[in-house]
């Protein structure tokens, strides 16, 4: 072993009574200033406090102190005040490390204050152990390219275009459309205000149109996506609008002449369009596209017309689609979501019925801009509908076809409706048939009350089957009414299904390019569901709008000034600063297998297999969970600030003495070590046998730790993590489950009883149960023997180094 | 017995939204103001001590509608079978309709020292294979030709038919000298033990024969033999098989009509377990279809809609069992065919019941067994 020259300071914090009360913090004191290389040893009342953080610093200068150690709170409380603290006395941050005696000592063995001084020592020399082969680490500085890209331009993706513009920054709006506008652009109406949609929308879509920071990009998808935060490199597939955008003024001679006549999807197949055409009047980029799908070819002997009649010689019916490429620092996704399609539900009789409709098809009639200009006319006779019933949660809140969450809009939809349908003839009978009304928003519970007061009937219950009257094509439904118990048949000349909204068919598609995930129901995954909400847990990755989860247009252009706001954190600086636990490559033992780049959930590992490059590690794109070091058979991987031979030293300190008295636990820093400091804050008790190690991720765990601990007498190892699905580091969790089903085999063949090795999941919040396991690994300990402690010492020695 | 508890959690009762659509679709509560499914579930979950005395336990005619519609797809049927097993065992008797015969001749059957003489029906030109591990199950067709003589439905007509169609598609089927009741009845009116012991006959008698592999054509039977048995038998063993399901009576040849097609309209009825349960609404359309001059016209309600025949396993027969049997039967008239087809006796049976119980001349349509149909087709056939 080399020599170990560093010079460790220890200060031992009182906190008050909170340690002092249950440990005596002197004994801890002497036997830290015993250690080999312990230069100073001391305590303090209040560690953390300005006199506390000052005692710290004097001393680093006065002793030409090289690594820290606290024994105080949780890390996860202050390991970065007192890292600021060391490197306000010229220390490198890194190297320091805290002892937690509070939160997994003191107050958790509140009635054994000589157990808990014994544990609170082990805990200071495990600490010491690993503080004295601590390497400075220097916070790699990561450039940025001050540009966005933001993906989808409805009102979410148009908002977050003008935030990022206004505030200086070079935008790339990319939308898939012909024009931008999203679902916003189809509503005639938003509520609670009553607001004109495309009124309120329109300027904002031409101010994203001209305004000089943004470059629109419509009627293209994205191809490519390479890079990582500050760094992306994004490939765009422009397709071919067969008309030059910039020349055209829609004077719209092209569609007039135009033969062919298909169904306008805008207006939700009510009326037609032509294949030269332009989506809506409002359009951004104001410009003609020719639909080449039904466009009757250009071959001039088939026709032409538009070409001929287009004065200011814009169309190219020779136009292709073509690449191009961009540089951008942050991508925000803002893509939107599909409305359900309830063609399925056979029993409401949509596409079988004409007049059933869905609310999107009802918000095209009820437009001003729409196929009846905004009459209310029912599809079989173009008549005013006097009875109009609306079905809610079609197509959500179920497991029997159709998505089972709630689709967040529909309620304040339907109400919305019936109000204009209210405004349009007063006289009409409205029924709304609906299990719950969520009403929960600003100005929402009003907006229902309105509805009332203007006569539109509440009926709780779901239309169990839709018949259509022959004759006068009415709508007939059965339904309880679930308030007065009693069957009911209503007949309605016009039925409108309140349709849940889902995901975009193309979202998987841009998801795998972008290497973020969707969550259970088609959703994108958030880094964390409270206090990340427009993170991806992709560093540099952001989202807003619906795309995360359905939600109306408030909720939306909150999100995506949310997401500039994020975005713009690491937009601003020239550069960033990368955490310094980060994957580092031996390449002397790196043998280029591939398989940490194959492990590595972030794709933040590069290995040219073949040529044999070695193993490079993107820093940027690194989270330091350590799964590839865990991995990796040569020990060419390893994570700074978690290296081997520093996890190896604690071990090794943990069961220095009495180690058949002693359980090891990995912790996960996340879940399973936030549980232990929740189980510590809420003052609940355990057994005092057992020694934590801290780990940023299960993953990290290799199986010589484990080994090595056996080998040193420990009668019994826990490894624990995330739950499955919530990994910090999204997937890194699985390879720790491949760990220990290969651990408890490979025990099985020694004679190792398997259940010496446990594994449990315990999430974050489950400090109770972190509780409840501590006790029964107590109980399992004891009926380990130590026969069988001593014959596992005996095989694994022998043995060599294992692994 | 389970617990009330093990019974809503294997039935999701606790996921019932009330939302009312269970209700809405429901045959009975049509006729019936004060039945609705969730409504059972709901008192039951409240008051679990007075659910057992409800009447209204005992209205379901186990059509299966409810579930189908239902979000959550929650088993209402499977909640009141239990909550009739517990009524019973509390002692509990349930008024059983055509004097209670069927029940009887059911216990009888399950006593293991009855022994049947229950073969004759059998014609000489079908005759069975004793030694063949296949095994043609009937159940209670023998009893009921002589139960419903009256009403000139004759079950057996049904499984001679489908035994017909077996030997053309070349399958050799024994029929067994002892076999019981499937029991499908008896659980449904709550009768746990009289289940069981039928199902017990019936594996010892299986098992006895050495069969392997069971063939049924009554979708009652089959929903018994396949779902049921399993869950309460641990020695069940058996393969079981829809006549439908076996690839060679699909294949059958068609009968031609020597002067051209003379078209007959004849429309579907799908029997609830068949159809809602199994979801086999096409294998029995396909063999209508294979009779040639046969034009196969669909009722208002049909497939995943069709309306139940009404069917209550023997007990609390009464109006609004008759007034379901009305809609169907009306709806039968409207397509104007000359014959409703239906795949199960029991359909056959209570459709057929109701239509003669009325004075009903716009009813007068012929209600004819699916296999009774085919195999006269075949012989048609055969005489060409």
């Amino acid at each position: 072993m080399e020599e170990n020259n560093t010079r460790v300071g220890v200060f031992i914090c009182d906190c008050g009574m909170n340690i002092a009360g249950s440990v005596d913090c002197e004994a801890v004191k002497d036997v830290a200033a015993a250690i080999p290389g312990v230069v100073v040893a001391m305590r303090n009342k209040y560690t953390c406090s300005d006199p506390g953080q000052e005692e710290i610093k004097k001393h680093i200068r006065e002793h030409h102190l090289d690594r820290i150690v606290v024994a105080s709170c949780s890390p996860r409380m202050h390991e970065s005040t007192f890292r600021s603290c060391i490197a306000d006395a010229g220390m490198n941050p890194y190297l320091l490390e805290m002892a937690n005696i509070r939160e997994h000592c003191s107050w958790v063995h509140l009635h054994d204050k000589p157990a808990a001084t014994e544990k609170a020592k082990d805990i200071v020399k495990i600490a010491i152990a690993k503080a004295r082969l601590l390497q400075p680490i220097e916070e790699a500085k990561i450039p940025v390219t001050d540009a966005a890209l933001v993906i989808g331009g409805g009102v979410a993706g148009i908002q977050a275009a003008l935030d990022l513009a206004d505030a200086g920054h070079k935008v790339y709006l990319v939308e898939r459309e012909p024009s931008i506008g999203g679902v916003m652009a189809q509503l005639d109406k938003t509520f609670p205000t009553m607001d004109c949609s495309i009124c309120v929308l329109g300027p904002k879509m031409m101010d994203a149109g001209k305004h000089p920071n943004i470059e629109l990009i419509a009627f293209s998808e994205i191809t490519k996506v390479a890079g990582y935060i500050g760094n992306y490199t994004v490939v765009i597939n422009r397709k071919a609008r067969y008309v030059n955008e910039l020349e055209c003024n829609s004077c719209g001679k092209c569609a007039e002449i135009c033969p062919v006549t298909v169904p306008d999807e805008f207006q939700q197949g009510f009326s037609s369009r032509k294949a030269a055409y332009i989506p809506f009047p409002q359009a951004v980029p104001a410009s003609y596209i020719i639909d080449m799908k039904n466009c009757l070819g250009n071959n001039p002997v088939r026709c032409n017309k538009c070409v001929e009649v287009c004065e200011k010689k814009c169309i190219d019916l020779n136009m292709a689609d073509r690449e191009m490429e961009i540089k951008v620092g942050t991508i925000i996704v803002c893509t939107g979501m599909d409305v359900y399609d309830p063609t399925v539900l056979d029993e409401y009789g949509y596409t079988r019925f004409e007049n059933v409709i869905t609310t999107m098809e009802f918000e095209r009639l009820v437009c001003g801009g729409g196929p009846t200009e905004g009459q209310i006319l029912r599809p079989t006779d173009r008549k005013v509908p006097r009875r109009i019933g609306f079905i809610q949660c079609v197509g959500s809140r179920t497991a029997n076809r159709g998505n089972p969450y709630c689709s967040n809009v529909c309620c304040m939809n339907t109400i919305k409706d019936s109000l204009l349908i209210k405004e349009h003839h007063p006289e009409t009978e409205i029924f709304v048939f609906y299990m719950d009304i969520r009403a929960y928003g600003k100005g929402f519970e009003d907006l229902y009350r309105r509805s009332k007061e203007e006569g539109v009937h509440y009926i709780r219950g779901f239309p169990g089957e839709v018949l259509e009257i022959p004759g006068t094509k009415n709508i007939k439904v059965r339904v309880e009414n679930t308030t007065t118990c009693k069957v009911e048949e209503y007949e309605l000349d016009l039925l409108v299904l309140s349709v849940g909204l889902h995901q975009d068919a193309g979202l998987k598609k841009l998801c795998n390019l972008l290497n973020i995930s969707l969550t259970a129901d088609g959703f994108v995954m958030e880094a964390h569901a409270k206090l990340k909400p427009v993170d991806a847990p992709t560093p540099g990755i952001f989202f807003a709008g619906s795309v995360e989860a359905p939600k109306d247009i408030k909720d939306s252009v909150t999100q995506a000034s949310a997401a500039v706001s994020r975005s713009s954190i690491i937009l601003n600086s020239a550069f960033i600063k990368a955490d310094g636990v980060k994957a580092v490559v031996d390449l002397e033992k790196c043998t280029s297998c591939g398989m940490c780049a194959r492990i590595c959930p972030y794709n933040a590992i590069e290995v040219d297999v073949k040529a044999k490059s070695g193993a490079r590690v993107i820093i940027a794109a690194c989270a330091g969970c350590g799964a590839c070091s865990a991995e990796c058979r040569f020990d060419a991987i390893t994570v700074r600030h978690f290296m081997d031979d520093q996890i190896l030293s604690q071990i090794s300190s943990a069961l220095a003495t009495d180690p058949q008295n002693k359980i090891i636990s990995f912790l996960c820093n996340w879940c399973s070590y936030a549980a232990s400091d929740v189980a510590g804050i809420s003052r609940m008790q355990y057994p005092a046998n057992n020694r934590f190690i801290r780990v940023m991720c299960s993953a990290r765990v290799h199986e010589r730790f484990i080994w090595h601990a056996f080998k040193l007498g420990a009668p019994l190892v826990l490894l624990s993590g995330c739950h499955i699905g919530d990994c910090h580091y999204i997937t890194a969790n699985h390879s720790t489950q491949k760990r220990a089903d290969k651990m408890w085999d490979a025990m099985e063949k020694l004679g190792i009883r398997p259940e010496r090795l446990q594994l449990e999941w315990i999430s974050a919040a489950e400090g109770p149960r972190f509780v409840h396991i501590m006790k029964e690994l107590e109980k399992m300990r004891k009926a380990v023997t130590l026969e069988e402690i001593e014959y596992t010492r005996k095989m694994l020695s022998s043995m060599g180094d294992a692994n | 017995m389970a617990e009330l508890k093990d019974i809503i959690r294997q039935t999701k009762a606790q996921f019932c939204l009330d939302c009312g659509k269970c209700t809405a679709v429901c045959p009975v509560s049509r006729f019936d103001a004060k039945f609705s499914p969730r409504l059972i579930v709901r008192k039951a979950l409240r008051h679990p001590d007075k659910i057992y005395a409800d009447e209204n336990i005992w209205s379901c005619i186990g059509c299966n509608m409810c579930t189908v519609r239902c979000n959550y797809n929650v088993s209402y049927v499977d909640f009141i079978r239990y909550l009739r097993m517990k009524s019973r065992e509390n002692g509990t008797e349930p008024v059983f309709s055509h004097a209670g015969v069927p029940e009887s001749f059911m216990h009888l059957m399950a006593r293991k020292e009855t022994k049947q003489n229950r073969l004759g029906w059998i014609p000489d030109d079908v005759g069975i294979d004793t030694s063949s591990g296949t095994a043609f199950f009937v159940g209670c067709a023998p009893y009921f030709d002589a139960i419903f003589q009256d009403i000139g439905v004759r079950a057996t007509d049904s499984s001679i038919g489908a035994m017909r169609l077996l030997k053309a598609a070349g399958i050799s089927c024994n029929v067994l000298a002892d076999e019981r009741c499937c029991g499908h009845d008896l659980i449904l009116s709550g009768d746990l033990s009289g289940f069981l012991d039928l199902g017990h006959a019936n594996i010892e008698e299986f098992t006895n024969r050495g069969i392997k592999k069971i063939i049924v054509s009554c979708p009652e039977c089959y929903y018994t033999l396949k779902v049921d048995y399993p869950r309460y038998f641990n020695d069940w063993n058996f393969e079981v098989c829809h006549i439908t399901e076996v690839p060679e009576i699909s294949q059958i040849s068609r009968h031609t009509d020597a002067n051209g097609s003379v078209k007959r309209k004849v429309t579907y009825h799908d029997s609830c377990k068949l159809g809602r349960y199994f979801k086999m609404y096409d294998g029995p359309r396909n063999l209508l279809n294979s009779i040639a001059g046969v034009e196969l016209v669909e009722m208002e309600n049909n497939r995943e809609n069709a309306v139940c025949c009404g069917a209550s396993p023997w007990m609390y027969c009464g109006s609004i069992n008759k007034q379901v049997q009305d809609e169907r039967l009306r709806q039968a008239g409207s397509t104007g065919a000359e014959m409703m087809v239906t795949s199960c006796p029991k359909c056959q049976i209570h459709l057929t019941c109701a239509q003669k119980s009325h004075d009903n001349a716009a009813e007068d349509i012929r209600i004819v067994d699916m296999y009774h149909l085919l195999s006269q087709s075949l012989a048609r056939k055969e005489k060409d």
